[in-house]
């Protein structure tokens, strides 16, 4: 038998039969012979049993009805059906242009917003149709030469696009056009204007199996086509809302390159210049750019964002719980919230996009090689090895806790709790650093209790993770009952939450390290009895500075609303 | 039986739990009909550009709670389901003939869901559709295991209210 229960969401997946096989079994052995769980998992039972009335009775039945009768839906069915075919005065616009194409651009104008109107009441908007409706409109527009700023893992570098002239670059540029080119060619996708609706339904058109996804905004069409069977994985294309115009391009390729498109719009300056401007070289600068709301480059400038802007994007991450241990990092500069993420996994990235898709005034970057600035900070030990005292407390724990496999998983368990506790502390110290106290006051009360709302979330899940922890620690700790744990001193009081904060979060690293070291995750030199006393007193410790933290976190808040 | 019959059906027996999911979303009765059958319409046209759906039910549910927060940011409102929630249980709408034993009922649920968050209502009232952790961390854009932290703490809340 297991000596080591399991944790409570494990046994919530259990009974919701969320665990894998192997998992579950592992659960199932240990409720065989643990009635305490089995007792545990018959309250959570009960508890998900009483909320299904809500459901099937309460809520049905004191809920509004819906106002109205039910329309025929098979009507909407036809209506979807009738919209296959592409619009009639869309191709005549083709022919319309001509001596007369500056009223056919403003006809453009008129009917692209009803097209894009209709679009978007439609709900099956199509990647082909959106592509042919581009191309008409991007041919009721003159033709200019304009400048397109592109984007690989290692360079950056402009070009023109559409004159006969070339802008001076530098061999290093040259030869990354070059390898760009060499990767479009490959793919079958036309270079020499890639940015354009035609050139992507022209590469879209020849795949034999495709994807696509488009993703409406409130300024922009997003098309996403992805095969398996092209040199070129995935493309996508980004047309601003009111004229179908290609504003941003990502595509990327089967050996795991990608390149990135944007256009900077008209050629209205020299071509020297544009050379001039250097592509960045740096490894910071390497991380592609994007903004994360969909308005285009080329609208108005948005106003310079604010710690209102920040704090909807850290509560946009926090909702994905990216605020919990993924190398992210926020920051406001240039008049945007910058959002740096290094080393995440393409799906984690596309998670975290979606995540920040409606903040305003926001830029997402990500890389793929890890940068100082947002590592965490990590213990260096000054000792590689566990002295002997350590050893023979690590064995006396082994003792109480029935041996050496018994101990092992419950070092596991331990470190597997304190490091999600860790995070929890790591984003509350975020939170204050990026809201100091100076600072706050320029939030709007709305804004104000989201921040509260964030840190009452992770303190309340650190408080769980500290009981989760000390419920595992039990057999040990009631084994050291005799043990001497000093007071862990008063209650210190803080002038607001911030300060208290960075008190919460010492004393969470210290009961962690001495965790680690206790159960061999770290080296260290104590003796095994003054570690023993300093874990007891680290937890307890904490307990504490939780209290302290969440009167000063009262405070503050009282002390906004009045 | 034909696409149309077949999403047809599920409207016939998914539309009102997709109006009240709306519903718990802050969208007012008008807004949450419309939204629940524009739904349904978008499922239809996703099916027939030949795209292939799992699990229709989860992909309601998605599409159902994107929909609603777009509407709501429309119209920069952010009634919670707190606020509905005031509509829902014990209160002129109760039916007199209705067993105290009922109302007493309705009311410690209302009081014990009123302590949960936005996210932990939601993930059990999707839990309860039927959808499974990882179907629920779409809809919501969360991870399964956040589904589970937040369906855990959901629980612990409602197991001191000794529901």
């Amino acid at each position: 038998m297991s000596t080591r229960h399991p944790e409570e969401l494990k046994l919530i997946e259990f009974a919701d039969g969320e665990l894998s096989g192997r998992e579950a079994g592992k659960i199932q052995r240990h409720l065989d012979t643990c009635p305490e769980c089995r007792t545990a998992l018959e309250q959570i039972k009960r508890t998900f049993d009483a909320c299904e009335p809500f459901r099937s009775e309460i809520l049905p039945g004191h809920l509004h009805p819906a106002p109205a009768r039910w329309a025929d839906i098979y009507c909407r069915f036809e209506e979807i059906d009738a919209t296959q075919e592409p619009a009639f005065f869309l191709r005549w616009l083709q022919y319309a242009g001509g001596a007369k194409a500056w009223a056919a651009a403003a006809v453009a104008l008129v009917v692209i917003g009803a097209l894009v109107y209709r679009l978007r009441e439609t709900p099956a908007v199509q990647a082909a149709q959106l592509l042919q409706n581009a191309i008409v409109a991007a041919d009721s527009r003159s033709v200019k030469p304009h400048r397109l700023h592109i984007r690989t893992k290692d360079h950056n570098v402009n070009r023109l696009v559409g004159a006969t002239r070339n802008a001076l670059m530098t061999t290093e540029d040259a030869a990354t056009l070059h390898t760009v080119e060499t990767m479009f060619a490959a793919a079958r996708y036309d270079w020499q204007d890639p940015l354009n609706a035609r050139s992507f339904k022209t590469w879209r058109d020849q795949l034999p199996e495709k994807k696509d996804e488009v993703v409406r905004t409130s300024a922009t069409y997003l098309i996403r086509t992805s095969t398996n069977s092209d040199e070129m994985r995935e493309a996508s294309l980004e047309l601003t809302a009111p004229d179908l115009r290609p504003v941003e391009g990502r595509f990327e390729f089967s050996n795991q390159d990608w390149v990135e498109i944007t256009d900077l719009g008209d050629d209205t300056i020299p071509a020297e210049s544009a050379a001039a401007a250097p592509a960045r070289h740096t490894a910071d600068d390497s991380a592609p750019e994007r903004p994360a709301s969909s308005a285009p480059s080329s609208s108005v400038p948005a106003p310079p964002a604010t710690l209102g802007d920040e704090l909807h994007a850290m509560a946009a991450l926090h909702q994905v719980g990216a605020d919990l241990g993924d190398p992210i990092e926020v920051a406001r500069s240039g008049g945007k919230v910058t959002v740096t993420g290094i080393g995440i996994s393409p799906e984690r990235q596309k998670e975290i996009g979606e995540a920040l898709a409606t903040q305003a005034n926001v830029v997402l970057r990500f890389s793929e090689t890890p940068a100082a600035s947002v590592q965490r900070e990590k213990e260096t030990p000054a000792q590689t090895t566990s002295n002997g005292d350590i050893r023979q407390l690590q064995a006396q724990i082994a003792a109480q806790v029935g041996g050496r496999a018994n101990f092992e998983q419950l070092a596991a368990d331990v470190l597997d709790l304190s490091e999600p506790m860790m995070a929890r502390a790591f984003a509350l110290r975020r939170l204050s650093e990026e809201f100091p106290a100076a600072a706050e006051s320029d939030l709007s009360s709305q804004d104000d209790q989201v921040l509260r709302t964030m840190r009452q979330e992770h303190t309340a899940a650190l408080k769980q993770q500290l009981l989760e922890l000390e419920r595992v620690l039990k057999p040990v700790r009631s084994a050291w009952a005799g043990s001497q744990s000093p007071a862990p001193g008063g209650h210190p009081a803080f002038a607001n939450w911030q300060a208290a904060t960075e008190d919460l979060f010492q004393s969470a690293r210290a009961v962690q390290r001495v965790l680690a070291v206790t159960f061999g995750a770290a080296p260290g030199d104590a003796a095994g009895d003054q570690l023993r006393v300093r874990l007891l007193v680290n937890l307890d410790q904490l307990h504490a500075k939780l209290e302290s933290y969440e009167r000063a976190n009262a405070q503050t808040g009282d002390r906004r609303d009045k | 039986m034909t696409l149309q019959d077949e999403v047809a059906q599920l409207f016939l027996e998914a539309r009102d739990d997709v109006y009240r999911y709306l519903m718990s979303l802050g969208l007012g009765p008008d807004q949450a009909q419309e939204g629940a059958q524009e739904v349904f319409v978008r499922l239809y046209a996703t099916l027939k550009k030949g795209e292939v759906i799992q699990n229709p039910r989860a992909w309601i549910f998605r599409v159902a709670h994107n929909l609603g927060l777009k509407v709501r940011a429309r119209q920069g409102t952010h009634r919670s389901l707190d606020h509905d929630l005031e509509s829902l249980l014990p209160g002129p709408l109760m039916d007199p003939e209705e067993s105290l034993l009922k109302r007493e009922q309705g009311a410690r649920m209302r009081s014990a869901i009123q302590q949960l968050s936005d996210q932990q209502r939601r993930c059990l009232f999707l839990r309860m559709q039927g959808l499974r952790y990882p179907e629920i961390g779409a809809v919501l854009g969360i991870r399964a295991s956040t589904v589970g932290e937040f369906l855990r703490r959901a629980i612990s809340r409602l197991r001191k209210d000794e529901l």
